[in-house]
Order: C-alpha cells, then sequence, then structure tokens
C-alpha cells in the first residue's frame, strides 16, 4: 500500500541516499563555470554561415527554414578534413522563428542516425579527438542545436550520412502547442552524380488532359489503368502496378523519406559492398540508377528505394503521375518490388531476385507508411488482375510472381496520423 | 481483440521446418489473432518487427541443394504458414512472422488495427539461455511501501530537485556521469516505448556492461542497462536506468543516464574500453527524439539538476572520462499507446533544453 502524504518534499532528504560532499563539489563548479555554452569559445554557436550560395528556403506561415549541403570539396575546405570519406555529409540549416512559440528542430526526422558532433571528429580519425582541439571546436561550434526562442534565428550543421547526388532531406520543426512545419528539400551537391529526376511537372499533362475525379470516379480511373508496367516498346508488361498513391509531390516525397526511403545510395553501403569483393555489383550500385519501366509511355516520375539489413535486401519502387486528380491533389500510380536475393542470369549480370508475393510486398508498404505517421488512409481497388500461386505471370526480368490482383490506394497525410487514426475506406475491393 | 504468441527457440525451429533458421538470424514468431469484435482487422506484421523477412525471402535463403519438388513444398510451407494480415469479424488466424533473431528474451510490439481504431499488444518471450540484467532486479520488494513517494506532475518536478547529478563509483566517494534522463511511465509504457525506439536489452554481467555496472544510483549498479547500436558503425548509445522510489499517480519513476560510447582500441573487448562522448547533451536529446518519433511521448519536459559545464572547461568522472553539459535533465513521460509527434504535451516547466 502506498501512502499519499501531503507534502513530498517534507520526505525528500531521505528518498535518496546522501551524496555527501559531491554535491557541494557540483555546486562549486556550478558556481565556478558560469559562462555558457554559446559565450564559450568566443564564437556565436547558434549563427553559422552558409557553406555556399546555393541555398533553399521554405516559409511555413512563420517558420522559415533555410538549408545548404556543401559539397565533398567545400566540406574539406570548412571542416578541414574529407568527411564524406567517413560517411559524412554536413547539412547546414537556418531555423528563423518568427512565431511567438519556442520551437524544436529535430535532426532525427533528417536522418535519424545523424552523428554527433564528436562522433563526426571521432569517425574522421578513427579515435577521439582532444576536445578542444581545434578540429574538434571546428565542429562541434557549428552543429546545429535543438532550441530555437521565439523570435530568434539559429543556423549550423547536421551532421548526416551521404547522400550522392541530390541531397533530399526532410526538416522536422515542432512547437510547445503542438505546432508543425514538416518541409521537404532537394538540394543538389556537385562533384556527384545527379540521378534527380528532372521531371517538368508543370508540363507533364496539359490541363484538359487532367481529370478531376470524385470518389467513385477514382475508383474506376485506378481500375482502368494499365495492369502492370511495361518495357519501352510498351509490349512486353513488367511488374504489376499494384500501389495507388493520393497525395501532393512534397507529400509523397516527405511521406517516403520518413519512412526510411531514399533516391540514392549512400557511398558507405557502396563502399561496404566493394569491400565484400564484388565489383561488379558495386559499380552497379553506385552508379546504375533503377531501370526504367514504362507506363504513360514513359519511365517512372518517381524512383525511390530502401535498404533493409542486409545489403542486397532492398525494396524499390516507381511511381507516375496519372493524369488524374482527386480532391485538387495528384493521384500516382506505381509498382513496388522486395529484392530478396542477387541471381545470374543467362544474360550473365546480376540481377535481383524479386518476392514472388508481390501482395505481400504492397501490405509492407502499407505498414511502413503507418508507421512513419504519413498515413490518413487506405483501401482497394482492383485492376492488376489475379494471378493464383500455381500460375504465377512473369515480369521483364523473368520473376515470376502472384498476386490477389488488388491495387492498394495509399491517401497520404500532410500531419502526422497514428495508427488508431487511419481510415480503412471500402472502394468496392477487399483482400483475403 | 485477443492474441496469443509463441517464440520456438532453435531447435523447435529446426524441428518444425526442417531448417536451422536461427543460423541464419531468422527467429520466427507465432501469432494468433481472435477477433472479437464486429469490424474486420489487420494485422500490422512490421509492428513485430520493421525488416522482418518476408516469408518467400526465408525460402529463397535456403533453395540451394533441394528438389525442385523439395523447393516448391518448402516456399509453399512458408508462404501459407505466414500470418494473415486479415482477420474477419468473430474469427481467429494464426501463423508466423520471420523476425531477426533477438540474443535474450524476444520482446517485441504487435499492433492490430481497423479503420480509425488500433490495439497495440507487447509481448515479452523468454528464450532459454538469456537472463537479462533486469531479470535479477526485484522491483516488487526493492522499496518498503513506506519508503514510496507518491506524487503528482507538479509534485514531481519538486521531487526532481532532491536527485543528485550524477550518479557515484562503488565507494560512494565519487562522481560517475550526469543523471540526464527521467522517464515515467507504467512498467508496460516503458517497455513498449523501449521496444519501439528498438533498445536493446543486456545479458546480467555482459562484457558490454562493465563499464555501465561501475555506476551507482541508490546503492547500487543499473536496474537495467540497454544499449542501441548504429546500423553503419562501432558507436552506440547506452542507456542506464535505476528504479526511484516514487510513482507519479500510478506510473513509475526511472532515472537514468544515456551517451554516445566509441569503441576505444579495436578487437573484441573493444567496449571494456569504450569512451563516452563528452557531448552528452546530444544523446540525451536524440533520446527524446528517439521516442517522439517512436509515437510513445504522451509528454515531454526538462528540469535542472546537473552542474551546468562547458566544452572548454569539461568536468569529469570518477574514471576521468570527460563531460560537458547544459545542465538540464529531460523528463520523458512514456504512453502504452501510440501517441502522433503533435500529440506530444510540451510542458512548460522550464524552457526546455534551452540550448
Amino acid at each position: 500500500m502506498i501512502r499519499t502524504i501531503p507534502n513530498p518534499l517534507a520526505r525528500l532528504p531521505r528518498l535518496f541516499p546522501p551524496v555527501r560532499r559531491m554535491l557541494l563539489v557540483g555546486a562549486f563548479l556550478s558556481l565556478a563555470l558560469p559562462v555558457s555554452a554559446q559565450q564559450d569559445g568566443g564564437l556565436d554557436r547558434g549563427r553559422i554561415p552558409p557553406p555556399n550560395e546555393r541555398v533553399q528556403e521554405t516559409l511555413i506561415r512563420d517558420v522559415r527554414v533555410t538549408t545548404a549541403v556543401p559539397s565533398a570539396a567545400e566540406t574539406q575546405a570548412i571542416f578541414g578534413a574529407n568527411l564524406y570519406a567517413s560517411n559524412i555529409q554536413p547539412v547546414w540549416i537556418q531555423v528563423e522563428n518568427l512565431s511567438e512559440e519556442n520551437l524544436f528542430f529535430l535532426p532525427v526526422g533528417l536522418d535519424p542516425a545523424y552523428f554527433t558532433p564528436i562522433e563526426t571528429g571521432y569517425r574522421r580519425e578513427n579515435r577521439i579527438l582532444n576536445l578542444n582541439s581545434s578540429a574538434n571546436r571546428n565542429i562541434y561550434d557549428s552543429s546545429m542545436r535543438l532550441r530555437v526562442e521565439a523570435g530568434d534565428i539559429r543556423s549550423g550543421y547536421v551532421f548526416s550520412r551521404v547522400d550522392e547526388g541530390t541531397k533530399s532531406f526532410n526538416v522536422d520543426v515542432f512547437g510547445d502547442d503542438g505546432r508543425h512545419y514538416l518541409m521537404t528539400f532537394f538540394v543538389p551537391v556537385p562533384g556527384l552524380r545527379i540521378d534527380h529526376y528532372n521531371v517538368d511537372w508543370a508540363n507533364l499533362y496539359s490541363e484538359d488532359e487532367i481529370r478531376e475525379v470524385d470518389r467513385d470516379g477514382l475508383v474506376d480511373a485506378l481500375q482502368s489503368l494499365a495492369c502492370c508496367t511495361t518495357d519501352k516498346s510498351g509490349e512486353d508488361h513488367g511488374d504489376p502496378l499494384n500501389i495507388a498513391v493520393v497525395g501532393d509531390l512534397k507529400d509523397v516525397y516527405y511521406a517516403f523519406m520518413r519512412a526510411g526511403w531514399d533516391e540514392t545510395e549512400t557511398i558507405y553501403r557502396t563502399s561496404l559492398l566493394k569491400t565484400l569483393g564484388s565489383a561488379l555489383t558495386g559499380n552497379e550500385y553506385r552508379y546504375s540508377p533503377v531501370s526504367a519501366l514504362y507506363v504513360f509511355g514513359r519511365a517512372q516520375d518517381v524512383a525511390l528505394q530502401k535498404a533493409r539489413a542486409d545489403i542486397h535486401q532492398r525494396n524499390h519502387l516507381r511511381l507516375w503521375m496519372a493524369p488524374i486528380r482527386y480532391q485538387g491533389l495528384p493521384v500516382w500510380i506505381g509498382q513496388i518490388s522486395r529484392d530478396i536475393g542477387v541471381r545470374f542470369t543467362w544474360r550473365t549480370i546480376t540481377t535481383h531476385k524479386i518476392d514472388p508475393d508481390v501482395d505481400e510486398t504492397r501490405e509492407y508498404l502499407v505498414e511502413d507508411l503507418a508507421y512513419a505517421q504519413s498515413l490518413a488512409g487506405l483501401g482497394y481497388v482492383t485492376g492488376v488482375g489475379a494471378a493464383p500461386y500455381d500460375q504465377p505471370r512473369g515480369n521483364l526480368t523473368g520473376d515470376p510472381y502472384f498476386t490477389d490482383g488488388l491495387r492498394v490506394v495509399l491517401f497520404l497525410s500532410d500531419e502526422p496520423v497514428n495508427i488508431s487514426e487511419i481510415q480503412v475506406f471500402d472502394l468496392g475491393s477487399r483482400p483475403d | 481483440m485477443r492474441v496469443a504468441a509463441a517464440v520456438p527457440d532453435a531447435k523447435e525451429t529446426l524441428a518444425l521446418t526442417g531448417l536451422d533458421l536461427y543460423q541464419q538470424g531468422i527467429q520466427p514468431v507465432w501469432l494468433e489473432v481472435t477477433n472479437l469484435g464486429e469490424q474486420p482487422v489487420r494485422t500490422a506484421v512490421r509492428s513485430v518487427d520493421e525488416n522482418y523477412f518476408s516469408p518467400m525471402e526465408v525460402a529463397w535463403k535456403y533453395r540451394k541443394r533441394l528438389s525442385e519438388k523439395g523447393r516448391a513444398d518448402m516456399e509453399r510451407w512458408f508462404f501459407e504458414n505466414q500470418l494473415p494480415r486479415r482477420v474477419p469479424a468473430g474469427e481467429t488466424r494464426s501463423g508466423f512472422v520471420f523476425t531477426h533473431l533477438a540474443q535474450g528474451t524476444k520482446g517485441f510490439n504487435f499492433d492490430v488495427y481497423s479503420s480509425e481504431s488500433s490495439h497495440n499488444f507487447t509481448f515479452f518471450v523468454p528464450i532459454p539461455g538469456f537472463f537479462a540484467d533486469y531479470m535479477d532486479v526485484d522491483f516488487q520488494s526493492m522499496y518498503e511501501d513506506g519508503d514510496i513517494v507518491r506524487v503528482d506532475t507538479a509534485g514531481l518536478r519538486e521531487a526532481l530537485k532532491a536527485v543528485p547529478c550524477c550518479s557515484l563509483n562503488a565507494s560512494g566517494d565519487s562522481l560517475g556521469d550526469p543523471l540526464n534522463v527521467v522517464i515515467v511511465g507504467t512498467a508496460l509504457a516503458v517497455r513498449r516505448s523501449l521496444l519501439r525506439a528498438q533498445w536493446q536489452e543486456t545479458a546480467l554481467n555482459a562484457p558490454e556492461t562493465t563499464v555501465a555496472r561501475t555506476h551507482r544510483f541508490l546503492g547500487r549498479p543499473p536496474d537495467g542497462t540497454f544499449l542501441k547500436s548504429r546500423p553503419d558503425g562501432s558507436e552506440r548509445k547506452e542507456l542506464r536506468l535505476w528504479l526511484a522510489p516514487l510513482l507519479v499517480n500510478d506510473s513509475r519513476v526511472l532515472i537514468g543516464q544515456v551517451s554516445y560510447e566509441m569503441a576505444g582500441a579495436s578487437g573484441v573487448k573493444a567496449y571494456e574500453n569504450h569512451r563516452m562522448d563528452p557531448d552528452v547533451d546530444n544523446a540525451r536529446d536524440f533520446l527524446m527524439q528517439n521516442f517522439w518519433y517512436s509515437q510513445s511521448l504522451g509528454a515531454l519536459a526538462s528540469v535542472g539538476g546537473v552542474p551546468r559545464s562547458s566544452i572548454s572547461a569539461p568536468l569529469r568522472n570518477f574514471a576521468g572520462a570527460e563531460y560537458f553539459t547544459d545542465g538540464q535533465r529531460v523528463v520523458l513521460f512514456v504512453s502504452e499507446n501510440p501517441v502522433a509527434m503533435d500529440q506530444t504535451d510540451i510542458l512548460p516547466w522550464r524552457a526546455v533544453l534551452t540550448d
């Protein structure tokens, strides 16, 4: 039985054992060292200039975020070290808080495995640097902190894992009152291969090609799209188009990035692969973009991949913007596959063996977006055409697959949604 | 909703499948879902292991040295014995999820959801041959009833002022690392949040926790030490927790310390001489985000309590390791049920993590 006592403070001296002189020592130190971290070292830690002029800016209501990504050479110049070689890519962030609330900038949203400043120095040298060496202080003093007070501007670096080509990342800012500012940036980095798909979104379709549909119209439209991707000639059928996504381009990128999907590989994974002894595969990973599949007579508009635990294990997905709008939002059709191994085809090149149970992969995506808090709702339509387990169809590389023939429709949210809030719509079909 | 779970050990898995899945790092988890409601529900396989193996992926790993028929039979077995994604109203479905092998207690979450509703389950299935550090602690009789102080949330803020800055060494005469974390929640909420955020438990007296065990608070080494390793390197985060004689409403209070640890010399015993990242606030801030993004954080606050120090004049713990901190402790109120990020309350105790 636990007693409730009126004044817990009266008992506090007994709560925790006495620490004798240590608290006094602590108190003394805190008096002796009144210097705050910002003033320390003569640098204004919260105000770090951008590394270059390739800055990108987004304003959401009363919060302005500006970002820039230094190239490998610029990083060398700023930090005196080739951080890229250690799989570290600094990202410069500036948060301008024009609101009356204090804000948190959350670097986990940018990279869930970001490096601490001192870890950055450790990685670079493979030993822990002297805390106050200039190399260490240079990194530490320029790091971005989490807190941005009302009316303040803070800038600094987040040390993320390297992305080749375009650096794409989310910036999440949360206010004390629960307000949130979720942004996505695409920053090209010179000196690395650019593989961002340069789609001219504005001219993809003419205005009269695009149909605005209601719920029933959406179901009809999605069900009448092609079952599968094709090759360039449009003749041979490839992987089934088993996903549809409703959301703005920025919501699509935000959601998938939040769920850990990347546009590109990282140098680190590639070099690891190389050390495993497959130059052929290594080159493929590092330099070959994802192969082109075709819908609407063109290659994918968006290609993303997500690495799992093993290097060979990754999921690929491709999306095409359809000439359909639902509640003013673009509708995308797409394909997802799970690599389960590498196999050698008759062409003697390595190809990824895909999981023939494409419905399983489809359901994985539903959950992946749900746990990224990005899924407002889902439902199912037909359109793929069933292929039973015993009568599988084949894709362009000869991988067999079987499916219930359904396409999942994923309605993205630009607000965080927890799993209890996801709506399951009846769009006329559902898996067994 | 009723869910039953079982985890076959290596021998049982071999008997069941004829394959040594444990050898490949694959641990099957059997789940049975009985839907007592009136709506069909969906099982979230990914909640059990976010990088789970698909059934056909497991089969692929064993394709060699099998006849064509043997291979086809094996594939079909895995396909048919997977946990179905959908459970109709009033029915029961069961099957396996193929997870990554965890040493020790198999702890996992399992979510079942339907339109605008979800049920969240947590399982801890002991695996023979592993004994976690916290299992050796008798939490029930750790404190006499009369020693436990019951407070409300505001009272907690006051009570935390009495928590010393740091852990101590074994002889109690020298300060260790700062106590920079407070976790408030039911036992279930704490376990769920550690699972959601992918912290790994450690075995009793494991070599990895040699350093952790030199730190004493309330006269004892940590009640539990949890690790979170980098996916792409040797660094890891270490979270040491002690149960405090405090109750906030019905929630327990754990006081602890979190830090990044970097391997010292390379080699098998690298972690016995690991080094703490002196920027301990960075680990604290990571932990806060880690819980926030994994939908575990009902509320968040910050209190002082640790002497402030700076990088130019760092403090040292009893082992001589340097650290510096803004002096704040993060207080994480963890929730049993998932909380969307914008639903987390930020308590205005004081400017939270001001730097």
